[in-house]
């Protein structure tokens, strides 16, 4: 299946578009008949510039016919090293936009899995989907908040995490590489799943850090969690229990796609934030995705603006109980994995403090 | 019979009345004939010869109008460049000039009523530069032939080979500089040499204190200290001139070194990177994909931070100078000077230094477009995209 086949009814990560060539492997069916692939992306570690120090010796002759050159025909010769005593705030590297030719990369990654599988996360999701099952994609928000998670791993050192709308699981992954307990929680059999396999098949990442991902079902339409000891990824008392203890922070990429949702996701946060014993901090990600619209006769987000809707309702909220501060994050951190950090995402915190009566 | 004989008394009356100018309403240039009055003027157009020639006229009137037109402007252009040349003159002495020839275009067949309208056409065709005072109009004649084009590109020519002149003069003062840098050190041994001498001089007093010792030799011993005393006092007074030279020679060698010095602190920058120039990204934190590739910088933001596009792949990155490094081509391309004294300067490679990491670069744009320059470091010049 080399070529992307879209209907009138579904919808397709960017993620996924931009690797048309890539020769995916197909696994297996899910549950609801829909193929399953499985891709790889590496996280660009901060290599150290100890490996360009190397003695190459310098020729003494002048003449230019001598030295070797590339292939567009300039010279390649040897520079004197360089100082690395930058007093300014260099501004990190960022991939602002990629070509369809990045599929190079994917063939260079499977020779060297075996040398640095410590980098590679193994991730299966499916292609194309109807919207109500977008969350078994592969999506740039959850790139966006796995950068921030990796850039500020000294903040989530050894807490409590909670992700909503965890999807195929990639931030629940990464976040338990630098946190100690993760709960990744969604909706839906067959999603929960494939979640699970994907936290089974990358265990190698947090597993030496003695971190821990539970798979767990937090439909946000319902009230309460899910406690049947029948069904597969129900929730225990005990878990219930540590979840309000312990629980610093609550992290959701990319799910404000539907108004609905969107409210019931903001209720969940405050729900949960009121019973948390310790203060509380959200960190959700989102792409705007614009659209000409007939009802607004001009290019805009609906979807975003009533997120933003529902963040300064929060913020203006005065029942006595809590208090919520909202801020955008500045999107300046380094980036770890190879995506297009286009202009449309945005990080958002929201901070969640008891008033003392 | 006679009767076109000169001499005449008829013929001589004709001549007589034909001498100077006549009046400009009465000459029909179709037939170049000249009356006198009013009556003649008459008769002449009534006349069956005039009629025939009003025939041929009136079948294509804009063809002798425009014949005369161009030339009366033909030969009244000639008169100005041959008489006038370039020279600002009023227009009717080179009119009053125009019409001493007998035989010339008279104005009333042309296009132009007066002569005013014919300068002012002048002026709006681009063949003289007119302007108008109360005295009435002048003309300027443009001259616009290949030869005079030359001359003046001889001149410019001539400019800049006086300015070469004045760089070698610049070069030969340095070179003058260099000497007396050198000059300098042989100045340090005589200060050695009279150092020794001075302790010489203690000896003399010692000889001195001999004499005081022994009075039985007087006339002996005083010959030869009085000597010694003149001898140092010639040295003494030639080490003090020699120290207020080497002081003035000092400082104005050291004013001119600083003010070099100042002038290369002040050229050289901080940030260097330009929009349309070719660099290399030596970071590894976007992957090992974009590692040691090439890259054009399309868009500045802020002093150290640029958008490049991928010369291969064509992605755009966002990165920091330090990100960055410059790219060296082939010897005879074209590089743009980032940095340093030629900041700014299109230039071409001409070779290179391994072993000093710079290279040589002919300027190619600027006022010192043509000069080569050497030292210029590997990091202060990158290709052009």
């Amino acid at each position: 299946m080399d070529q992307v086949t879209f209907r009138s009814d579904t919808v397709l990560s960017d993620v996924h578009l931009l690797l048309p060539n890539t020769r995916h492997l197909m696994k297996r069916l899910n549950g609801v008949g829909q193929p399953v692939f499985t891709s790889k992306f590496r996280i660009l570690r901060d290599i150290d510039g100890k490996d360009s120090s190397d003695d190459l010796p310098v020729r003494e002759s002048s003449d230019a016919s001598d030295v070797p050159r590339d292939e567009d025909g300039d010279l390649d010769v040897v520079r004197r090293p360089r100082d690395t005593t930058s007093d300014r705030d260099a501004v990190c590297p960022i991939i602002l936009s990629q070509s369809a030719a990045t599929s190079s990369d994917q063939d260079e990654d499977s020779d060297e899995e075996e040398e640095s599988a410590r980098d590679i996360i193994i991730i299966e999701h499916t292609m194309a989907t109807p919207l109500e099952d977008v969350g078994k994609q592969i999506w740039r928000g959850a790139f966006l908040l796995a950068d921030f998670i990796l850039a500020q791993s000294s903040m989530f050192k050894g807490a409590t995490v909670l992700e909503l709308g965890a999807g195929t699981g990639l931030t629940s992954i990464v976040m338990a590489m630098v946190a100690k307990t993760v709960y990744c929680t969604d909706v839906g059999e067959d999603l929960l799943n494939m979640c699970q396999r994907n936290v089974t098949v990358n265990k190698q990442h947090f597993e030496p850090q003695e971190s821990e991902i539970m798979v767990r079902q937090l439909d946000w339409m319902a009230d309460d969690f899910c406690t049947d000891a029948d069904l597969e990824f129900s929730w225990t008392d005990i878990e219930v229990a540590d979840l309000h203890d312990n629980t610093t922070f609550v992290i959701a990429a990319d799910v404000c796609y539907d108004d609905d949702l969107t409210d019931a996701l903001f209720r969940t946060i405050y729900r949960l934030s009121s019973n948390m014993r310790k203060p509380s901090t959200a960190y959700i990600s989102i792409e705007k995705r614009l659209n000409f619209t007939l009802q607004h006769m001009d290019v805009s987000c609906e979807a975003y603006d009533h997120f933003r809707h529902c963040l300064d309702q929060l913020q203006q909220m005065k029942d006595g109980k809590m208090n919520f501060k909202v801020e955008l994050v500045k999107i300046s951190f380094p980036q770890f994995f190879q995506y297009e950090r286009v202009e449309q995402l945005e990080l958002w915190k929201v901070t969640a403090e008891r008033l003392n009566k | 019979m006679g009767k076109a004989d000169f001499l005449t008394p008829k013929a001589i009356a004709n001549r007589i009345k034909a001498k100077g100018l006549q009046k400009l309403r009465w000459y029909c240039q179709m037939c170049q004939k000249q009356c006198r009055d009013e009556n003649g003027f008459k008769c002449h157009c009534m006349s069956e010869s005039h009629q025939r020639q009003l025939l041929l006229a009136s079948e294509n009137p804009n063809q002798f109008l425009s014949y005369f037109s161009d030339e009366f402007k033909t030969d009244f252009l000639e008169l100005l460049r041959r008489r006038f040349g370039t020279k600002r003159v009023h227009n009717n002495i080179v009119y009053n000039e125009y019409i001493s020839h007998r035989e010339h275009v008279h104005m009333n067949a042309t296009q132009w009523e007066t002569l005013t309208d014919f300068t002012k056409w002048l002026g709006r065709e681009g063949f003289c530069k007119v302007d108008e005072t109360p005295k009435g109009w002048y003309v300027q004649y443009i001259d616009r032939d290949p030869e005079t084009i030359r001359r003046q590109e001889e001149l410019e020519r001539k400019k800049k080979q006086d300015l070469d002149d004045e760089e070698r003069s610049a070069k030969f003062i340095e070179e003058q500089v260099r000497r007396g840098r050198e000059g300098r050190e042989p100045t340090e041994e005589p200060v050695f040499t009279e150092l020794q001498r001075k302790s010489e001089d203690e000896k003399v007093a010692f000889n001195l204190e001999i004499a005081a010792a022994g009075p039985s030799k007087p006339s002996t011993t005083l010959g030869p200290s009085a000597l010694k005393t003149t001898a140092s006092v010639k040295r003494k007074e030639s080490s003090l001139s020699g120290e207020f030279k080497d002081k003035k020679k000092k400082s104005a060698l050291d004013e001119i070194i600083e003010m070099e010095e100042q002038k290369k602190k002040s050229v050289r920058s901080d940030n260097w990177i330009q929009e349309n120039i070719v660099v290399k990204v030596v970071t590894k934190k976007l992957g090992e994909k974009y590692y040691k590739k090439k890259a054009i910088i399309r868009e500045l933001q802020g002093k150290y931070t640029a958008v490049v596009k991928m010369v291969d792949s064509g992605d755009k990155l966002k990165l920091d100078q330090s990100h960055v490094e410059t790219v060296i081509p082939a010897p005879g391309k074209r590089v743009l000077i980032l940095n340093g004294q030629y900041r700014g300067t299109e230039a071409i490679l001409e070779g290179i230094n391994e072993h000093k990491f710079s290279a040589t670069l002919t300027l190619d744009s600027g006022r010192m477009k043509g000069k080569t320059v050497e030292g210029i470091a590997y990091e202060d010049f990158s290709k052009l995209a």
